[in-house]
């Protein structure tokens, strides 16, 4: 791994890898943890593989989803609130009334995401959140691109329900 | 500011929850709830895409480490502070000691071996030879104790006029070779001049 290659294609996602490792773990400790296990990790590859990765993203994120799950089965945590370190924000327009509902309802929807199960969470998460491609999601998660598309669904369709029945 | 009519955002929105949007259209999507001017029949989704927005805003914090004493440490600064004080202490006592322990041999050598006396005088620190010199009123005659040295040598007794002849036979050499050490160092300055000019007439 050379420092250009590290420094235009693996450092500027950090702030992904982080993203995706605490939608994980649901620790900010733990996902800050992973990222700098796999930053270390990737930075130490050896020189005949690095040939052989075609989308460092993806690959990353591969090492992220793996580095997370390995935390999060080690030690069951398991975190059912919104996620640690998101700012609350209220428009400029509301009442303080209607911008307390708002966010009430703003973490609601972050608690729904949070409470899918693992596959349609983190295919959601990198679809909703991180904006990557089906293939890219498929790559990074080890699965086809039709269970992408019916996790997915699956994930907008069940939040969707919770918000309108709620 | 995304203007959008309500029956086309309603409709990537119904295609948006069957998972058939592609990325540009979601990003339409994200944009018209972000810019604020939503449409009341879309109120009730707009928290769903407030929520992606604020996680798409989480970042890896970027620490600045910095390193603050603790307690602990604040006691071992100390312990080292003082441990550091008394050797230097230690080393300053034992170098005056040993300086008083010469001084006294210097002092006494004309009685106990008169022919290293010279040696011992001549070896013996500057600030040994200042010592004696102090020492010295105290063997005067106590006659004559209220009597300036200087202003009448010649009513000191013979052993301490011998011990001053002495002394000053020890600055003497000093100061001589004190004389040298400056007359060399003029000298390798001279030499460094000449140095300099050397270039100097070559330019010209």
């Amino acid at each position: 791994m050379t420092w250009d290659l590290f420094h235009n294609q693996v450092f500027p996602i950090r702030h992904k890898l982080y993203r995706f490792a605490l939608r994980i773990t649901g620790s900010v400790h733990e996902a800050e943890d992973v990222v700098q296990e796999v930053l270390e990790k990737v930075w130490k590859t050896a020189p005949e593989q690095v040939g052989n990765i075609q989308n460092w993203e993806a690959w990353c994120m591969t090492l992220t989803r793996n580095r997370s799950l390995d935390k999060t089965r080690s030690q069951t945590l398991r975190r059912a609130a919104p996620l640690e370190g998101v700012a609350e924000r209220s428009s400029d327009t509301a009442t303080p009334a209607q911008a307390t509902e708002r966010n009430d309802l703003v973490n609601r929807v972050k608690m729904m995401m949070q409470q899918l199960p693992e596959k349609q969470r983190l295919v959601m998460h990198l679809r909703d959140i991180e904006e990557l491609s089906y293939d890219e999601i498929a790559e990074s998660l080890g699965i086809s691109l039709d269970q992408v598309k019916v996790n997915l669904h699956r994930a907008r369709k069940s939040i969707r329900e919770k918000m309108i029945n709620d | 500011m995304i203007k959008m009519k309500y029956e086309e955002i309603h409709e990537m929105l119904d295609r948006y929850w069957e998972g058939e949007t592609t990325l540009e259209e979601e990003r339409k999507i994200k944009a018209y709830f972000k810019a604020g001017a939503i449409d009341e029949r879309l109120r009730p989704v707009a928290p769903m895409f407030q929520a992606l927005r604020e996680e798409q805003a989480v970042q890896l914090a970027t620490k600045a480490k910095t390193t603050t004493m603790r307690p602990q440490m604040y006691i071992w600064a100390a312990a080292a502070s003082v441990a550091l004080f008394l050797t230097a202490g230690w080393c300053l006592f034992r170098d005056v000691k040993e300086v008083k322990t010469e001084s006294p041999i210097a002092l006494q050598a004309p009685k106990a071996q008169p022919e290293s006396q010279e040696k011992a005088v001549v070896e013996a620190p500057i600030d040994a030879i200042v010592q004696q010199e102090k020492i010295i009123p105290k063997t005067v005659s106590p006659k004559k104790k209220n009597t300036p040295i200087r202003s009448k040598p010649q009513e000191i007794d013979p052993e301490t006029a011998q011990a001053m002849a002495e002394i000053k036979a020890a600055l003497a050499l000093v100061s001589s070779k004190l004389d040298k050490g400056r007359n060399e160092a003029v000298k390798g300055a001279s030499h460094l001049d000449a140095l300099e000019k050397v270039p100097k007439r070559k330019e010209g």
